[in-house]
């Protein structure tokens, strides 16, 4: 089986990934910066060059950049993306939870692995990526600090609001408080999963729930999640190339989501 | 012509003309417009930022509404002789009396139409309803409305919505033709119209889609359907193919008389989610769906729309049940998130196309 590449724009960062067969042969993950298809074409470059792959294999793309990359060869939604590279590393998934820079989905899947139904965040950045980075700037925090952070926390304080404006307030106004960082970042954990989990119930969980994107990277949330979910999420060890690998995997395949 | 004369009569604000009567909702019973000798014109709102109307308003409703006071306020709406508001929904009657207190327009007119439109007091209550507004088109244009006069205005507005249910425009173009035909004289929309129709139907764009839902701004709107590769092959929106769908025609002597005939033919309706029951909205829908062979439903909801939120879990779980995929998109001023609704769109299209 040929080489085959996908990309996927999103609105933080781009990843670039490189199958051949069953492995991952290249994986490039770069910032998007404000023009897409720059982003786009440097990512398809590195991958390729990393995979030490000549001449310029088609490409699918997916992210909302997807619209704007003029060598690709398909472009395909990152709902159905998200699901085929789910589904390729956990063939049990029956739905899948994203959770990327600036939207939050989930995606319920058949026993074939076929989209049966999806549903996305509204247009503001609760619960996504997006407000973790806002807050953990609020917070003097990096945004991989959080997670180890929250394990910290000894003392349950809520973050009442979801709109990320207003929560770095409330952030703000218990850093002024005198309440523990850590114990902040946890609250503000179980802000971002009760949206999810929130958006989740729409559609409905169906076990096994895999956990995607890069906010599945921070363990904070994912404690959070699960405990709502009241089951393990399967985590991908590198969450945030899922959509990218779905892409690949259909370029490979050339057939349909 | 043709086209063109609809997308103007569209774009203008008010038709400059004697005697146009305004009315949002299509539970307007405009065949008494036009036999009192008046024109009535559907407002349709121009969408986008409002500013005005945020002042009496509150954020949760819906913009729509808003849309329609705001413009209004602005003026688009001075050269009106009356306005008309038969109740619709908490936002619309919020208009209706902030237009009465706060415009300039010289006749104001709420019409309680009954909610449940089945059964014999139903019936009964929105004759009455109907007399009292054929009373005031009287006080309005100073003249009766006659009977023959109420027939010919039968005939003409029943001409008008057949040439468009037997329309074989699809997408934008239908929904331009709809809406400006429930702007411009009637005369000139019934004889448009047939000169309109192409002899053969056009060829069915992309994946065959129907759109559902209640009121829009702008047929713009339907763009980002065929950006993302949809063909919008029917609609069921209050402001396109719902408006075209009345059979209000009866013989010279209808029992009880012209008014309570008109009355029960409103009620009979398809009716819209501000009536009750749905389940007859939700046959027509699924009538719909085969008539033009839709592949799915996308509802269109004017975001903060009560009246339309409420009865979409009960379609979408039925729909569901027959195997129909549906999606729900919201709208807001006039417009959809392009890059979210594209995704959405192109994602449902992934999953009913596969």
């Amino acid at each position: 089986m040929m080489p085959a590449i996908g990309l996927d724009i999103g609105s933080m960062t781009t990843k670039a990934v490189v199958v051949e067969g069953a492995s991952v042969r290249a994986r490039v993950m770069i910032p998007t910066g404000s023009v897409p298809r720059r982003a786009a074409g440097q990512a398809y470059r590195e991958a390729l060059r990393q995979a030490g792959l000549q001449g310029e294999p088609p490409a699918v793309v997916t992210g909302y950049g997807r619209l704007d990359v003029p060598f690709a060869a398909r472009r395909v939604t990152e709902i159905t993306c998200h699901a085929v590279g789910a589904r390729f590393l956990f063939p049990e998934a029956r739905t899948v939870v994203d959770v990327g820079g600036q939207d939050s989905k989930v995606i319920r899947l058949s026993t074939d692995g076929r989209v049966l139904d999806f549903v996305m965040n509204d247009r503001c950045a609760a619960g996504t990526g997006r407000f973790l980075e806002v807050m953990a700037a609020a917070l003097g925090l990096s945004l991989e600090e959080l997670g180890p952070a929250s394990a910290r926390a000894t003392r349950e304080l809520t973050i009442s609001s979801l709109c990320t404006v207003f929560a770095e307030s409330e952030v703000i106004s218990n850093l002024a408080a005198g309440e523990a960082r850590e114990d902040i970042v946890a609250a503000l954990h179980r802000a971002i999963a009760r949206r999810v989990h929130g958006l989740a119930s729409r559609v409905g969980l169906e076990p096994e729930v895999v956990f995607t994107g890069g906010v599945a990277l921070n363990a904070g949330v994912v404690r959070e999640l699960e405990r709502l979910v009241g089951r393990r999420l399967l985590v991908p060890a590198e969450p945030q190339f899922t959509g990218a690998l779905g892409a690949a995997l259909l370029a490979e395949t050339g057939g349909t989501p | 012509m043709g086209r063109d004369a609809f997308r103007q009569a569209l774009a203008d604000a008010c038709p400059p003309r004697e005697g146009a009567i305004g009315y949002v909702c299509t539970y307007t019973p405009e065949e008494l417009i036009l036999a009192a000798g008046l024109h009535p014109v559907r407002l349709f709102p121009p969408g986008g930022p409002t500013g005005p109307a945020d002042a009496y308003l509150q954020s949760f409703c819906c913009s729509f509404a808003r849309g329609c006071l705001d413009a209004a306020l602005r003026g688009r709406w001075d050269g009106l002789a009356g306005v008309v508001f038969p109740y619709t929904c908490d936002s619309l009657r919020a208009v209706s009396e902030l237009w009465r207190c706060h415009l300039p327009t010289r006749h104001h007119l709420f019409l309680n139409l009954p909610v449940r439109v089945e059964g014999i007091a139903a019936l009964a209550y929105a004759a009455r309803e109907f007399e009292r507004f054929r009373q005031w088109l009287e006080m309005v244009a100073g003249a009766t409305v006659g009977t023959d006069a109420l027939h010919a205005a039968v005939r003409l507005v029943g001409a008008v919505r057949e040439r468009l249910a037997g329309s074989s425009l699809l997408g934008r173009e239908f929904l331009e033709v709809a809406m400006g035909a429930q702007v411009m004289d009637r005369f000139t929309a019934a004889e448009l119209l047939e000169g309109l129709a192409p002899k053969t139907p056009p060829p069915r764009p992309g994946v065959g889609v129907l759109l559902a839902g209640g009121a829009l701004e702008d047929p713009a709107i339907l763009d980002v359907f065929e950006e993302a590769g949809a063909g919008v092959v029917g609609d069921d929106l209050c402001v396109g193919s719902r408006y075209a769908v009345l059979g209000a025609a009866w013989g010279d002597s209808p029992p009880g008389g012209p008014v309570v005939a008109l009355a029960r033919a409103y009620l009979e309706r398809v009716p819209c989610p501000t009536r009750h029951p749905p389940e007859r909205r939700l046959q027509h829908l699924l009538a719909r769906i085969a008539q033009r062979q839709a592949r799915g439903v996308v509802f269109l909801l004017q975001k903060f729309c009560d009246s339309h939120a409420f009865d979409l879990p009960y379609l979408r779980s039925e729909l569901s049940l027959r195997g129909i995929p549906s999606l729900l998109l919201e709208v807001e001023q006039g417009a959809l998130a392009r890059g979210q609704a594209l995704t959405r769109l192109e994602a449902f299209l992934e999953i009913i196309g596969s």
